[in-house]
């Protein structure tokens, strides 16, 4: 089983990122949105994390990449078979 | 033994269709959100208007807000055609605002005409022995995507199924798999579907996760009509389809299953067309209220002969049949009253009427359209009766709509970036409620057009399309750095420098 992001959690990472970020579910060939935090602008966004069922998207400039996606990477760890 | 067999698995199918408590629980007091007596009321009671409210409710429309019903029923009391022109004109306005200059373009694939209803209205209807029937196996849908793709050069189909166990959910998620997996080279890169939209019966919650797992595009269902007395007359009650909420809550249930975009749309002509374009608002008001995500697309088919069908020249049902003028008012009065929606004329139009009333606020359409079974492998270029729901009005191919389009100075887009970047269902709600949407649909139509170009186009059509392109590039130019930053525009042309090198599905 994975982890989701909680709504609190990409609500908090976009105020302190000053970013757009949101969690998506694959299906098939696709993203379906699911969760999502911060104002969404018009400019292009990253994939920055994924896994077998989820993606993690991020609208933003200037922000600090790799502390973003480390703390993303590990709050979607994966918190074990239930 | 083996066709009793049959007969016998196929109505044990049948009866295992519908699962009321997953439509009861949505009904208010036992009744579902259509009040057809009510919405007569707000029809009759509204007066011609002023041309100062005519202007109000435009103004309303232009500002992304849904209408409501009042003033819905308002708008179709206006007379004078000066009014009307500025109605046309506005809902151009309006589509413009959210969805920019472009049209979107697709196919439409028929994956079998078996059906165990009986539609006074459909070719497919299960009483209809004139009518050949047929099942794509895999391998034939995959031929099907393959002749899209890559001679044609769609990105979009939606696929058709007729209700039948030959054609169940199973048999429905397996054929987008098979669609998605298709990838053919072209001239100068590669093509592939990239949005697998369905046109199938209402299923359960349980069997819309299928194919909600295997990454299905929009789920589009048509309530047919909206007014419950006909709804009754033409879909007999011993059929699953007679069974009116189980078709108008399916939606619903999609949602549950966690499909994030859902169609809607009414077959125009089988009752009074004023009382439908209520029924869709209505329609578009309870899910935008319940799930806070409304149609992503509305469809307005007018009915069509089929064979072996009594409808539409029975003279009970006739004197519903929609002019052309009405019909441009109606396709007007859809976009004004549900201004963030997408809206799909499809090739049943004449091409004239197609022409005209794609200007009137239309986002999507097809071309190269072949609705038999199999039709586009066979590629006969024949239109058979007996092989087809219903006979189409105009058989241009992509290449001649994109040409005329483009003399008309609209970029056509094969955009599907939603579907890459999770930018679907509220999240996309939001982006065009706001406006914003428009702003990716062009770079997007851009990126797509050029591949397209690329690939599949002819000397002329190119000559047109390129200055399609120009004219579009040097309008992002202008508003950057005001609407587009300046990296995004380096990087919008950065993808397109790499698209005319052979790249593919680069996006924004």
């Amino acid at each position: 089983m994975v982890n989701a992001i909680s709504t609190y959690n990409l609500e908090r990472m976009a105020r302190f990122y000053g970013i757009r970020i949101w969690l998506c579910r694959r299906t098939g060939r696709r993203w379906a949105f699911l969760e999502g935090a911060g104002t969404e602008k018009v400019m292009s966004s990253e994939l920055i994390f994924e896994n077998a069922e989820f993606g993690v998207f991020v609208q933003g400039e200037d922000y600090d990449k790799a502390g973003l996606a480390a703390e993303v990477a590990q709050l979607m760890q994966p918190i074990g078979v239930c | 033994m083996h066709m009793v067999n049959d007969k016998l698995s196929t109505s044990a199918w049948v009866n295992n269709v519908i699962k009321p408590e997953e439509f009861e629980k949505y009904l208010v007091e036992g009744k579902d959100f259509i009040d057809d007596e009510k919405i007569w009321q707000q029809i009759n009671e509204s007066t011609e208007p002023s041309a100062e409210r005519v202007r109000e409710i435009l103004a309303k429309s232009l500002s992304v807000k849904t209408l409501d019903p009042t003033e819905l029923a308002t708008l179709m009391q206006v007379r004078d055609p000066q009014l009307w022109q500025e109605m046309y004109e506005m809902a151009a306005k309006v589509k413009h605002k959210i969805y920019d200059n472009r049209i979107i373009t697709f196919a439409p694939i028929y994956c079998g005409n078996f059906c165990v209803n009986n539609c006074l209205y459909c070719g497919f209807r299960a009483d209809n022995d004139k009518e050949k029937r047929a099942k794509l196996s895999l391998a034939q849908v995959r031929d099907e995507a393959e002749a899209i793709a890559g001679k044609i050069g769609h990105k979009r189909v939606i696929a058709v199924y007729g209700e039948h166990p030959e054609t169940d959910a199973d048999f429905i998620a397996a054929s987008i798999k098979e669609i998605y997996s298709v990838k053919v080279k072209t001239r100068k890169g590669h093509s592939e579907i990239r949005r697998v939209n369905i046109n199938a019966a209402p299923m359960s919650v349980a069997d819309l996760r299928k194919l909600h797992e295997v990454g299905i595009g929009t789920y589009q269902v048509f309530q047919e009509t909206y007014h419950h007395d006909t709804y009754k007359k033409l879909h007999p009650a011993n059929t699953i389809k007679g069974n009116y909420p189980w078709r108008l809550y399916v939606h619903h249930r999609a949602y549950e299953a966690g499909i994030d975009d859902v169609a809607i749309g009414c077959l125009f002509g089988l009752y009074d067309w004023r009382f439908e374009v209520m029924g869709l608002l209505y329609h578009a008001i309870e899910l935008e209220t319940r799930f806070g995500v409304g149609p992503h697309t509305i469809s307005f088919p007018r009915i069509n002969p089929a064979s072996g069908s009594p409808l539409p020249t029975d003279p009970t049902y006739n004197k519903y049949l929609v002019s052309d003028e009405d019909f441009k008012k109606l396709v007007t009065l859809i976009r004004l009253a549900v201004p963030y929606t997408g809206m799909i004329i499809t090739a049943r139009e004449r091409q004239e009427v197609r022409d005209d009333v794609m200007f009137c606020g239309c986002t999507q359409t097809d071309a190269s359209t072949n609705i038999g079974i199999g039709g586009y492998a066979k590629n006969t270029g024949k239109q058979e009766i007996d092989e087809q729901q219903f006979m189409l009005g105009d058989t241009r191919s992509l290449e001649e709509l994109i040409r005329d389009l483009a003399k008309r100075g609209v970029i056509t887009s094969f955009c599907t970036a939603g579907y890459r970047c999770g930018r679907t269902g509220d999240q996309i709600m939001d982006l065009l409620k706001k406006g914003q949407e428009k702003h990716f649909c062009k770079l997007n139509a851009i990126l797509t057009y050029r591949e397209w170009l690329d690939d599949f186009a002819g000397e002329e059509t190119k000559k047109l399309g390129e200055a399609v392109i120009r004219k579009e590039i040097e309008e992002v130019q202008k508003k950057t750095p005001t609407i587009f930053s300046k990296k995004l525009y380096d990087l919008t042309m950065q993808y397109y420098e790499r698209i005319k090198n052979g790249e593919r599905d680069l996006y924004i």
